[in-house]
């Protein structure tokens, strides 16, 4: 029977973690002894079985799915969540956190009814005095693609957009349908604060469904997604910003240069324009879009960013894609995240318009349509009077991110309405949500 | 700490998730094995290997880099492992069939033509692992680093978070347990 002291160098003698004379120790041990040979034999046969144990490995969507879990529970690197309060604490200590949880619930109440009135709020600000709106960039968002209510000259020329100010004094409008305030009336308002919206259900979520394919935007493979949206008729595509007001900005200025029309709506609009210091979600809704323009787009932000310097403080402001192909469930739920009034958009979406020449003078309405043209969209302009086409299905509808909460039905998302046409072949809906990382 | 580990850490401290599935595709299959061999189940090992990098990714911050940035998610794994296997008290049936692609070349060519090879082969980590999931999680662990993977005895007293006699003496005794376990299969 070997000792407790020999069966020790002997497994240390396997884990190869002897001194030379250790080792020598041992060398000249196992010389005599057949005990301790055969002990050691054995000891290396047993760690030999180990080391040949067959690799497991994962899947490759392994990683995927962890950044999933990551995006899904708003995870940030380097935040751990709270502590949990130990089971066991003094009365003082439960005292006190009770109270803290009073106040928290008092706080709360006072954010939610703030949140609810904001929107009335936004409007409030959009309409102050030029000296309260902070200075826009001119690499921002045009103001003049933003629909605006009542989009008056001057206050374009205010805004910095004298070619189109001077666009609307030339007196050349373009008609627009006008709105049909018959169908959104304050009434429509009524119901849909009546609407069986779940408002408690605020919590920003990624869809449970499998992520279909997640990208870096910056290594944006384009066949893939392509192919990928070609796949369904409506996907979900999780965008992550350390900027959102700067990504939709970028988004803005590509669909712009592609002729999509944007549709910002107020309460977008009031952090678009003054900031507040926020980094909302924000959700882009194309009810029809081709899959080659949103590919395009999509790869020239993340080119855009692959460049030095770019964004706020020269930092990069996408981050990953993820892309979900939406089930008929998933559809349904669309006027809930966007907070409209699912009736809305079920209406049957009527086909393309002719409208009239664009040059012939037109009424006071017409005025209005040119705020909702994109820039250098002037569309086609005919010496005689032809009936003009208007790709008006192209549209984009943004708005902040709030699933569940009721929209009101403001100018912008009437403008929108009225500029749904039916469905073209190869396009699909799209909701793109931008969400902040930090 | 590995500079491509670094900058990938850095990146995601920065909010870049995407850096961070760059370092789980580094190492996923690495923990996953060792989880695997200690857990001895292939969903408990997927989440805890998951919950390891999630953990990973929220204690960020705290990894100074004082270590390999492998050691610092062993331990995080080891630790998840361990407390589950506390837990569940049971051992694990093997399951009867293991195939896949991360099949372990053989050593010996001559010997692994042999028509009855393959079954041996099966045969025999069948046993190793049955008398692996016998052994105390603690004592499993250590026989994982080490000769599964290769770990010195410092390294492992880093990820086990124990002195370097604790696990000098631990690897002693699991040895000898595993030698009377496998020699009681073999009988």
């Amino acid at each position: 029977m070997l000792s407790d002291r020999i069966s020790r160098l002997l497994t240390a003698y396997v884990d190869g973690e002897l001194t030379a004379r250790q080792c020598k120790v041992v060398a000249r041990l196992l010389d005599r002894s057949s005990e301790a040979r055969e002990l050691l034999r054995a000891l290396q046969n047993d760690a030999e079985q180990l080391r040949s144990a067959p690799r497991q490995t994962l899947g490759p969507d392994f990683a995927q799915r962890v950044l999933q879990t990551i995006v899904s529970r708003k995870t940030q690197a380097g935040r751990r969540p709270a502590l949990r309060v130990p089971m066991y604490v003094p009365i003082g200590f439960s005292l006190a956190t009770a109270a803290a949880v009073l106040l928290l619930i008092g706080f709360g109440a006072y954010v939610y009814i703030a949140a609810v009135d904001r929107q009335r709020l936004a409007e409030i600000a959009l309409r102050s005095t030029p000296s309260t709106l902070q200075p826009v960039e001119q690499s921002a968002i045009d103001p003049a693609a933003i629909v605006s209510p009542a989009p008056e000259p001057e206050l374009r020329e205010r805004l910095g957009t004298p070619a189109l100010a001077n666009e609307a004094k030339a007196a050349a409008p373009i008609a627009v349908p006008s709105i049909k305030e018959d169908k959104l009336s304050t009434g429509t308002r009524g119901s849909l604060r009546a609407s069986p919206l779940r408002p408690e259900s605020r919590l920003l979520k990624v869809p449970d469904g499998p992520v279909a394919l997640t990208f870096n935007l910056r290594e944006l493979d384009q066949t893939t997604l392509k192919q990928q949206l070609q796949k369904g008729a409506a996907h979900r595509l999780d965008l992550r910003c350390a900027d959102t007001l700067t990504g939709v900005q970028r988004l803005h200025s590509a669909f712009e240069s592609r002729g999509v029309r944007c549709i910002i709506d107020q309460d977008a609009r009031a952090f678009l324009k003054l900031g507040m210091g926020k980094n909302p979600p924000l959700a882009l809704f194309f009810e029809a879009i081709a899959t080659n323009e949103m590919v395009a787009v999509l790869q020239q932000l993340g080119s855009e960013d692959r460049k030095p310097a770019v964004g706020r403080r020269g930092k990069s402001v996408f981050d990953i894609l993820m892309v979900h192909a939406m089930s008929r469930e998933d559809q349904q739920k669309v006027p809930w995240e966007l907070g409209i009034e699912s009736a809305l958009l079920d209406e049957p979406m009527p086909k393309e318009q002719v409208l009239p020449d664009s040059r012939k003078p037109s009424t006071a309405t017409a005025h209005e349509g040119v705020a909702d043209r994109p820039t250098g969209q002037g569309g086609p302009q005919t010496e005689a009077g032809p009936p003009v086409v208007e790709n008006l299905d192209r549209q984009v509808l943004v708005v902040e991110y709030t699933p569940g909460r009721p929209r009101q039905t403001s100018v912008e998302l009437k403008r929108f309405l009225d500029g749904r046409r039916e469905r073209r072949a190869g396009t699909v809906l799209i909701l793109l949500v931008l969400t902040p990382t930090n | 700490v590995n500079p491509d580990d670094h900058r990938l850490i850095a990146d995601c401290l920065q909010g870049r998730t995407a850096a961070f599935g760059e370092l789980v595709r580094r190492y996923q299959d690495r923990l996953y094995h060792c989880v695997y061999r200690l857990v001895d189940n292939a969903e408990d090992a997927q989440d805890v290997v998951q919950d390891a990098f999630l953990n990973a990714y929220q204690s960020l911050d705290r990894f100074k880099g004082d270590s390999q940035f492998f050691t610092w998610l062993y331990r995080i794994a080891f630790n998840t492992s361990i407390s589950l296997k506390r837990k569940q008290r049971v051992v694990l049936a093997l399951k009867t069939s293991r195939t896949g692609s991360g099949a372990s070349e053989p050593l010996d060519p001559s010997e692994s033509s042999r028509p009855d090879y393959p079954l041996e082969k099966a045969d025999q980590e069948r046993r190793v692992q049955r008398a692996l999931n016998r052994l105390s999680p603690e004592h499993r662990a250590v026989l994982i680093l080490k000769d599964m993977e290769g770990q010195k005895y410092e390294a492992m007293a880093e990820i086990l978070q124990v002195p370097v006699g604790t696990v000098r003496s631990r690897l002693h005794r699991a040895r000898l347990e595993l030698r009377k376990l496998l020699q009681r299969e073999e009988e």
